[in-house]
């Protein structure tokens, strides 16, 4: 399983200030709420029908069971409890509040998480056959192709504002899996 | 009353929590439908639009929404502001169990 560099460490830890930040001054009135809009989006928070909802990439649907223990802490200190995986390999939160959402973004860093680019025009999470590794008619396991596409567009300037999402499967089987 | 303008309540977000709240004719927020001020007046609506507004650090995208008189208060008439006044309509979980603990 992949580990973060120092870089990435730095990179996350970075955006997690920088956020922290921008959440201070939109509760202070410094930024009003049309500035902060795509701020947040940039970090996976959206304001939806009933709630904030806060949507946590999952690379290549790959957990390990201390990054899954820290999604089951920041539902119960920050969320009702629990989460929604989704089909494209992230995790919803749908109740958090706005002024813990830095928190929250500082806990997932702790496990070498983010919630970068999970919303927006641009490239989002790149998700992985949730079999990978362990099916038999498998060429080759997509899951490292995967991490060397999630590095390359990740924080990549000329795809942070194309004219629509754009979303990257890969697996390694011929056979699609059920 | 205007007879071609249908009856309206002030929405918006909570700004810090994100919960669905109305604004009552006392000026509050609150997260129940019924005890929002039912606006009759379209000149009225729209100042209490601005009011709503001008609250930057307690709401977020205040707008008017359609609503009419109900026994117990106003009442949404389309079905989005329903389910916002309930919270999600897959199961009971949101704002119609917080508000009945």
């Amino acid at each position: 399983m992949y580990s973060y560099s120092d870089f990435d460490e730095a990179f996350v830890r970075s955006r997690v200030a920088q956020f922290t930040d921008q959440v201070a001054r939109r509760l202070d009135g410094s930024l009003s709420e049309d500035e902060f809009r795509p701020l947040r989006l940039m970090n996976g928070l959206y304001l939806q029908l009933h709630a904030y909802m806060l949507r946590v990439a999952i690379p290549y649907g790959t957990l390990s069971p201390r990054q899954m223990r820290q999604l089951a802490f920041i539902a119960d200190t920050w969320d009702k409890g629990y989460g929604h995986f989704t089909t494209r390999q992230n995790i919803q939160f749908n109740w958090p509040k706005l002024p813990d959402a830095p928190a929250i973004l500082g806990a997932l860093a702790d496990v070498e998480m983010h919630a970068i680019q999970t919303s927006g025009n641009t490239v989002r999470n790149v998700t992985a056959d949730h079999f990978a590794g362990a099916t038999a008619d498998e060429i080759d396991d997509p899951r490292p192709y995967a991490e060397l596409l999630r590095q390359w567009s990740t924080d990549h300037p000329e795809f942070q504002f194309l004219p629509r999402k754009f979303k990257i499967a890969i697996t390694g089987s011929p056979v699609t899996a059920p | 009353m205007n007879r071609s303008f249908a009856p309206k309540v002030v929405t918006a977000n909570r700004l810090q929590e994100g919960d669905v709240v109305y604004l009552t004719a006392d000026d509050r927020w609150s997260l129940v439908h019924h005890e929002a001020e039912l606006i009759e007046d379209e000149a009225h609506a729209q100042m209490r639009l601005l009011h709503a507004a001008a609250q930057k650090l307690v709401v977020v995208g205040a707008y008017l929404a359609d609503a009419k008189p109900g026994p117990n208060g106003p009442e949404p008439t389309h079905f989005r502001e329903e389910f916002r006044t309930r919270g999600p309509s897959n199961y009971h979980h949101g704002k119609q169990a917080d508000l009945t603990t």
